[in-house]
């Protein structure tokens, strides 16, 4: 098929998608054929010729409406475009819609959404959950179909930009039973990303196999003078991975089922392992929520109804102007974290959870490195639950839904490059092996992730 | 710990949220829940090495460079090429 006509297909089977599992804020087809157009008039092949991308709504895209799951910026279309989204394009890659999310990533199952945002369905089981935050590029991997012929090259159909503060790429993909990966902090530049956490925001990738998820990785890594953030990298060949870790602390918790698909992923790859210790991850959800929350009760309060977003006519003081658009636009959840985050921020109470959160996460970090001195990687089921019926959701208390998050948070606290690879299925949904490996170290994590899928086999 | 609403409307205040008084009654119970939690971190108490910045500043050169955004195009309020703001003091 010419790339025109992969892409004609290919926005065939997004409307199918979007229609059955609603994993789209918004679709942009008329800017996907003209991308299609282009490349066909262009000799250039890129790395990602003529495949289809869709994009989490927190990355901004030049004259298509970016989101980030919220009802303050339902109506925010950005005039610049993501370093990374410019990268894509770069390589021949054509953006076909932008996916939904909790509210500037505030959540672990894609349900905490503004007014006109979609709740995606898990295409395994549509009364579940697709996870979260990236729910939609979650259910979106998992629907499209796997691969197509396009420019008489065989390229996956759809590949996924996603993004994870707290283990927003790991959900989904364990959810959905397709790959995940979240790069070491600083290897993706995060220009144009709309801030969670900007010391734990970090643009990932999903597809189907970890081939695919680094296919997408590769063109967007990379230093970016726009984001200061961004690392200069002197990158080493892939170690063979001769042991691994298995830390007690992030099996606690996890359902009895997922625990046997998970050694028994371990047993199939015939890897030698050892069970350990690490008591600093005690610390590790309490200190990630700490943080979180408070940088992004900063990052928030430039939303206040007057450069972009949600606006009203005046009314009273600039206080009182600010107060209304905000306290009507924001979510529940959004309302929870942002006061969370300025209460642990403020004089009194700085120094019993602010402070004391940051020297945790020093010292799980410090912890890691000792780890990874010993292993080469380390393995953990990727959540403790497999995907959750809706109703079952809304019973859920704010501090139960927290504490979902205790498998992915430590690699995400700690800054380190982890995938979510699918290893069986329990009670029909999915379950995904989660393994980390030391910071800067993704090519290592991309072989070691293929040779675990190869010995796995999941379908 | 927020125990009390006064401790949640002054968070809330800071942060330009105005809470309805069922906002007030739904959160004052789940924060103060999560934060019962957190509060778990004023036990830690090991002396922690600072890990050192692994990249310098860079610098660009101080010169102004041509605007390639337009700063209105996501608002109407908009006068003379000014935003339109509320009174500062009522």
């Amino acid at each position: 098929m010419s790339v025109t006509e992969s892409t004609e297909k290919a926005i065939e089977e997004l409307h199918k998608i979007n229609k059955k599992y609603t994993c789209f804020v918004t679709t942009t087809e008329d800017y996907a054929r003209k991308r299609a157009n282009e490349l066909t008039i262009s000799k250039k092949k890129g790395a990602l010729h003529g495949i289809i991308i869709s994009v989490k709504d927190n990355i901004c895209t030049k004259g298509i409406k970016t989101t980030a799951g919220s009802a303050i910026l339902s109506n925010y279309v950005p005039t610049y475009n993501a370093t990374v989204i410019e990268r894509i394009e770069q390589e021949g890659g054509i953006i076909i819609g932008k996916t939904t999310m909790d509210d500037f990533g505030f959540g672990t199952f894609n349900v905490n959404v503004g007014e006109g945002i979609p709740i995606p369905k898990n295409p395994h089981d549509i009364s579940r959950s697709s996870g979260g935050s990236s729910g939609g590029s979650g259910a979106a991997t998992a629907a499209f179909s796997s691969n197509s012929t396009v420019a008489e090259r065989l390229a996956p159909t759809h590949l996924s930009l996603s993004e994870s503060t707290g283990g927003s790429i790991t959900s989904p993909a364990a959810f959905c039973g397709v790959v995940g990966f979240t790069p070491s902090y600083g290897r993706v530049s995060r220009y144009g990303l709309i801030d969670y956490a900007n010391s734990l925001d970090k643009i990932g990738t999903m597809g189907k196999t970890v081939s695919e998820a680094e296919q997408l990785a590769r063109v967007i890594f990379g230093k970016d003078a726009k984001d200061e953030t961004s690392l200069v990298v002197q990158e080493k060949p892939a170690k063979k991975v001769k042991k691994v870790a298995i830390i007690k602390e992030m099996l606690q918790g996890v359902d009895e089922k997922i625990l046997t698909a998970f050694w028994k992923s371990i047993e199939l790859t015939g890897i030698p392992y050892e069970e350990i210790s690490l008591p600093s991850l005690e610390y590790a959800v309490a200190s990630y929520y700490i943080i979180a929350t408070a940088e992004a009760s900063s990052n928030l309060s430039r939303y206040t109804g007057l450069r972009y977003g949600a606006q009203e006519e005046f009314s009273g003081s600039f206080n009182d102007y600010f107060s209304s658009i905000r306290s009507k636009y924001f979510s529940a959840e959004e309302k929870r974290r942002i006061i969370l985050g300025t209460f642990v921020r403020t004089a009194g109470y700085k120094d019993k959870y602010y402070l004391k959160a940051l020297k945790i996460r020093e010292k799980i970090n410090h912890d890691f490195h000792i780890l990874f001195k010993k292993y080469d990687a380390l393995l953990s089921p990727s959540m403790p639950i497999i995907a959750p019926k809706f109703d079952e959701i809304s019973k859920l208390k704010p501090i139960e839904i927290y504490a979902l998050d205790s498998c992915t948070i430590p690699p995400n606290l700690a800054l380190l490059p982890h995938l979510s690879i699918p290893i069986g299925k329990v009670n029909s949904m999915p379950v995904g092996l989660q393994v980390i490996c030391d910071s800067l170290d993704e090519n290592t994590l991309f072989e070691f992730g293929k040779q675990i899928e190869s010995l796995v086999k999941y379908k | 710990m927020i125990d009390n609403k006064i401790a949640l409307r002054k968070a809330a205040k800071i942060a330009r949220i105005t809470l309805t008084n069922e906002e007030e009654e739904r959160l004052v119970g789940e924060i103060d829940e999560v934060l019962q939690v957190f509060s778990k971190v004023d036990e830690f108490n090991e002396s922690v090495e600072e890990s050192k910045p692994v990249t310098e500043r860079s610098f660009r050169e101080d010169k102004s460079e041509k605007h390639i955004i337009d700063p209105f195009s996501n608002t109407k309020l908009v006068e003379n090429k000014k935003f339109k703001a509320p009174k500062l003091v009522d």
